[in-house]
């Protein structure tokens, strides 16, 4: 019986992989949902997303959401979520969620972390005192909140730091997978991705990951990048990192969700993606279209009678004019959940068309006509250029 | 528009229709109604997919003048607030002072009366405001007035708010049956005195015999949640005097943050309307109205504040016999944990339950009046406050 769950509890399967370049669309099937790949997943830090009804996620068509272990360790806490049977019933979403394993929000939003070879010590942003969140412990909370996908407590390294520290990070990363493998006690259930480190040099993510491939994992996470790093060298590094990954499993980039971020990763053979832009820059009063987005506190929309986005089929790109939304943005709560609807329908519209021009076997003539709609002068990023040079598409 | 009402004994609770809503032939409303209170053109923390799906019903919205007077350069261009705001299935009553927000007192000019915006006091006179009228098209309004009156107003501010009032009634008056895009809209006068039923009395006499839709009465409150805290037994000899001198046919109208309590009596004076103001401040305090089950367990109580931390692992609905969208699938832990993390979802979620509890209140008190069971129904509800009262 055991077995059988676990033979069911994960499975990657591609339906089309593209023959010019590394694109791949198909599904992963986890306990609660078989999600379409490539996905972008929006991120429900503290058990929900900005406002939205889970009701109102499933009609936007999202399949996957993160929530972020850091936040949900302290509030509700794993006591509470134990009790509630963890957070898909505690918030009552039904489809599939994935959780982070808190090491990055740790170092990110408290200064004073320090990580050693236990784990990351810190003072507590409640009461000041000494806590140590250690790979078991990140995966214990991940046990309570019951996410189908997991991520192994990784040692967060900026991707500009120096050689000796990315170094020592990388092979950290490594001995704390084998940790959480070990801490892990919802293997039928719940799978854990490990994360590929090694900073900027190509030996060192190399290294990484042939490490993590001697491990038995359902998926691969892409870390540290997305910190700072010349667009350049960031889409080297995973160009070369989903070269030498198994090609049967997921590929997660974290962290990354700008439009044109997705078109080009898609195209190195990424299949998950994460981030807060979408919602969080909703909530600044900005709406994303494909050149960019629309910052609606400017006076210049307080005349304009257009939706936000006239070929968004999304319930406020058919309900409201943008002078209106100018009127209340920043002001109301609802002006907030309206731009995160469309915010949210734009992401997943877009991977929408991905999955689909790849299903198509058309992908290379999408990414091209993609790049000319939102770079008309064909002004093209040289990053951009470059990236997709290297899958074998020739911009326009 | 029309207002129809059968019974015509004076002080008791009624039945009645308000239908001929001149944008929306097809909409009627019975009454006693509740008006569903917007602020900037939104019912407060929900978009329009999850209002529709809280109510299926086109109910009768409320907007009042500081959160939208300064819109009207930008509606110009459309045909009315209600396409503005993208709400135009639903019928639109506007109101001057906003019956959630505590009017800021004083600033009187004896042509004019202040309005308090975003960016600070706005200073209205009856040409003004008639101006704003005609571009917002209301379904339903009322004359410019002056409710700066409470229970501690002193005569003379009543009879300035008084005297102001009516000068203001004849200036729209006459622009509201001028006006080719107004005249067929539900006109209203103010009926003001503060507690004074001799200044009250004055009023009703100049505004009795007007050819109008009906009434607010105003001038008892200064607005916000303050309201809530009236009792019926402070304002009853006011409303009732004033409902027995005012014409039997015409809809009565009091806006404003009742306590349900307060609303049964005031429905059983036979006052026509009310708004949802109160369950909207109930969800900024975030607590969830109980007050109108009477099939739980939870009898007693008038409402949960699911900010206390004994919800943290309270892991059942709201009410079990409620058939909100979030009574069907949130517990009270889920909502405390996004009270505590500051989620904007706790208020979305809460929303839903008490405006729906406030329209569900409001059906349950239409079908008690018809099969003449209103006062055991009342008696019922109102048991749950006698602790207090
Ligand atoms: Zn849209
Ligand atoms: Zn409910």
């Amino acid at each position: 019986m055991a077995d059988n769950l676990n033979k069911f509890s994960f499975t990657f399967n591609i339906s089309v992989q593209c023959p010019i370049t590394k694109a791949r669309t198909g599904y992963i099937q986890v306990v609660h949902y078989d999600v379409e790949t490539p996905v972008f997943m929006p991120v429900g830090t503290q058990g929900s997303l900005k406002g939205l009804l889970p009701q109102q996620l499933e009609q936007l068509g999202c399949q996957i959401i993160l929530g972020n272990t850091y936040h949900l360790g302290n509030r509700p806490g794993s006591e509470i979520l134990d009790k509630a049977g963890g957070l898909h019933k505690f918030m009552n979403w039904n489809r599939a969620l994935l959780t982070d394993s808190g090491g990055f929000q740790m170092v990110s939003l408290l200064k004073l972390a320090k990580i050693t070879e236990e784990g990351v010590e810190f003072s507590s942003p409640f009461d000041g005192s000494k806590c140590l969140l250690t790979p078991e412990r990140s995966i214990q909370i991940q046990n309570s909140i019951g996410a189908d996908i997991i991520m192994q407590l990784d040692d967060v390294v900026h991707s500009l730091t120096e050689k000796p520290r990315v170094e020592e990070a990388m092979y950290r990363t490594t001995r704390w997978l084998d940790r959480c493998l070990i801490a892990h006690t919802k293997p039928n259930t719940q799978s854990i991705f490990p994360i590929v480190q090694g900073g900027l040099d190509p030996i060192l993510r190399t290294e990484s990951v042939e490490q993590l491939k001697q491990r038995k994992v359902n998926g691969y996470a892409i870390g540290g990048l997305s910190g700072g790093e010349s667009k350049e060298d960031f889409w080297k590094m995973v160009h070369l990192t989903t070269d030498i990954l198994p090609k049967d499993k997921p590929r997660y980039l974290m962290g990354v969700g700008i439009a044109v971020d997705l078109v080009v990763c898609t195209a190195l053979g990424v299949d998950m993606y994460d981030c807060v832009f979408p919602s969080r820059t909703a909530r600044f009063g900005c709406a994303l279209i494909h050149t960019g987005q629309l910052n609606l506190k400017q006076s210049r929309y307080s005349t304009d009678k257009r939706p936000i986005d006239e070929t968004c089929t999304c319930t406020t790109c058919k309900t409201y004019n943008r002078s209106y939304i100018h009127q209340i943005v920043t002001v109301e709560t609802t002006a907030c959940h309206i731009l995160t609807v469309h915010n949210i329908a734009f992401q997943m519209r877009l991977m929408k068309e991905i999955r689909q021009s790849i299903t198509e076997q058309r992908y290379p003539k999408y990414v091209q006509d993609y790049m000319l709609k939102v770079y008309p002068n064909k002004d093209y990023p040289k990053w951009i250029v470059n990236a997709l040079r290297a899958v074998n598409i020739i911009l326009l | 528009m029309k207002f129809t009402s059968k019974v015509t004994l004076p002080c008791t609770a009624r039945l009645g229709v308000l239908s001929e809503i001149e944008r929306l032939p097809n909409l009627s409303y019975q009454t006693p109604l509740l008006l569903i209170y917007t602020k900037r053109g939104c019912i407060p923390h929900l978009c329009k997919d999850v209002f529709k799906m809280l109510s299926p019903e086109k109910c009768f919205l409320l907007a009042s003048l500081p959160s939208t007077l300064l819109m009207a350069e930008y509606i110009k261009e459309f045909n009315h607030f209600s396409e503005y705001v993208s709400m135009e299935e639903y019928p639109l009553f506007l109101t001057i002072q906003d019956p959630a927000e505590c009017t800021k007192s004083g600033f009187h000019k004896h042509d004019s009366i202040s309005v308090w915006s975003r960016n600070g006091r706005l200073s209205i006179n009856p040409d003004r405001y008639m101006n704003v009228v005609e571009i917002f098209k209301p379904d339903m309004y009322v004359s410019l007035c002056d409710g700066d009156t409470d229970k501690n107003s002193s005569q003379k501010r009543i009879n300035k708010a008084i005297e102001k009032s009516k000068n203001f009634f004849d200036k729209c008056m006459q622009r509201h049956v001028e006006s080719n895009v107004l005249k067929n809209k539900g006109f209203l006068a103010p009926i003001e005195g503060g507690y004074n039923l001799q200044a009250r009395e004055k009023c009703i006499k100049y505004m009795k015999d007007k050819p109008i839709l009906g009434y607010i009465i105003d001038g008892l409150h200064k607005n916000g949640i303050d309201t809530q805290n009236i009792y019926f037994d402070e304002i009853k000899h006011v409303i009732q005097h004033s409902l027995n001198l005012l014409p039997g046919n015409k809809l009565r109208i009091m806006l404003g943050c009742w306590n349900p309590s307060a609303v049964l009596d005031l429905i059983n004076l036979g006052v026509d309307v009310f708004d949802s103001t109160y369950p909207f401040m109930m969800t900024e305090e975030k607590k969830a109205l109980l007050f109108s089950c009477t099939s739980c367990t939870h009898q007693e109580q008038q409402f949960v504040n699911l900010s206390f931390k004994k919800y943290r692992d309270n892991f059942t609905p709201i009410c079990k016999s409620c058939h909100c969208a979030t009574c069907k699938n949130y517990t009270k832990a889920y909502i405390h944990h996004l009270i505590q993390v500051k989620e904007l979802l706790a208020q979305v979620l809460l929303m839903i339950h008490n405006v729906h509890h406030y329209i569900e209140f409001f059906k349950t008190v239409r079908i008690h009046i018809k099969d003449g069971t209103f006062q055991e129904y009342k008696n019922k509800i109102q048991s749950k406050y006698s602790m207090q009262m």
